[in-house]
């Protein structure tokens, strides 16, 4: 990863190299669907998505090069999720995974799917952010811990809820 | 099933459905991050002028407030004499007694 802090330089300069863009291509894709998964596809996904770009971007000055971009960019989005879940008094208006077919990008849902995805909206947004962490954006359980200020044991105790949300859904609809 | 398999099953099943990011967003995006650019910023010593003639300010404001706002303490009243005053009106007989703050009674001797 290019250094993109630059000591001394302005924050203007710190942007201006264009570094600031090469390392969100490399991961928009995954950041926009993180967010779209925390939300439950809710329709501010979209939104929050461009405040925790344009936050990182605003900040960007301050980056530290030693660090993991990725990380530091999710850690934002945690924070972002954070504030959202924190601001909203009602609860989200999910958006059912079928209709996500209406978009031409989105590939058409199977029930394996469904099953994962119905199973992770069950979570609170904490532990369903871990979830997704993990098992989505392969983050191992330290970076985690870092990205969400948890202990790794907490990781843990949180992956071990989700597998079993699925594992008891999995059971659920073989019983069916 | 195993928590190997489990996992991989999750992952599976979470990488089918991915989302591509609409092109209006990322315009979008690109268009606010080039407005919080082009957004002039005042120098720094623009700002401490500022706030060195704001901080003078609400000093000054401070300074004279206060007195208005907490007079001090009046000076405390002390009696410096005491008068007594007799009148006997039938033989015309007035007496005053003046008693003053340096006034002492007269050491007896012996």
């Amino acid at each position: 990863m290019a250094s993109s802090m630059k000591k001394g330089g302005s924050e203007a300069e710190a942007r201006e190299d264009g570094s600031f863009w090469e390392h969100v291509a490399t991961l928009d894709k995954k950041l926009f669907n993180f967010l779209h998964r925390s939300l439950n596809f809710s329709e501010d996904s979209s939104d929050l998505y461009q405040e925790v770009v344009l936050r990182a971007w605003k900040y960007f000055p301050c980056f530290d090069a030693r660090r993991s971009f990725s990380s530091w960019i999710f850690a934002i989005a945690h924070n972002e999720i954070k504030k959202y879940f924190n601001q909203r008094k009602e609860n989200l208006a999910v958006i059912p995974l079928p209709l996500l077919k209406n978009d031409p990008a989105a590939p058409a849902v199977d029930p394996d799917v469904e099953l994962v995805y119905g199973a992770a909206r069950l979570l609170p947004p904490r532990q369903r952010e871990v979830f997704f962490l993990f098992y989505a954006n392969r983050f191992s359980v330290a970076e985690i811990a870092a990205i969400c200020s948890l202990s790794r044991g907490n990781v843990k105790f949180i992956l071990n809820r989700g597998r079993e949300a699925v594992r008891r859904a999995l059971e659920v609809s073989h019983e069916k | 099933m195993k928590n190997e398999e489990l996992d991989e099953f999750i992952s599976r099943s979470l990488d089918k459905l991915e989302l591509e990011v609409p092109a209006a967003v990322q315009e979008c995006l690109h268009r606010r991050a080039a407005a919080l650019e082009v957004t002039p910023r005042a120098p720094a010593w623009n700002r401490i002028v500022l706030w060195a003639s704001l901080s003078a300010a609400a000093l000054l404001l401070a300074v004279v407030l206060l007195p208005l706002l907490f007079p001090p303490p009046a000076p405390e009243k002390k009696i410096t004499q005491i008068r007594t005053e007799f009148s006997i009106p039938e033989k015309n007989i007035k007496i005053v007694w003046v008693q003053r703050d340096d006034f002492r009674l007269p050491e007896m001797k012996g």
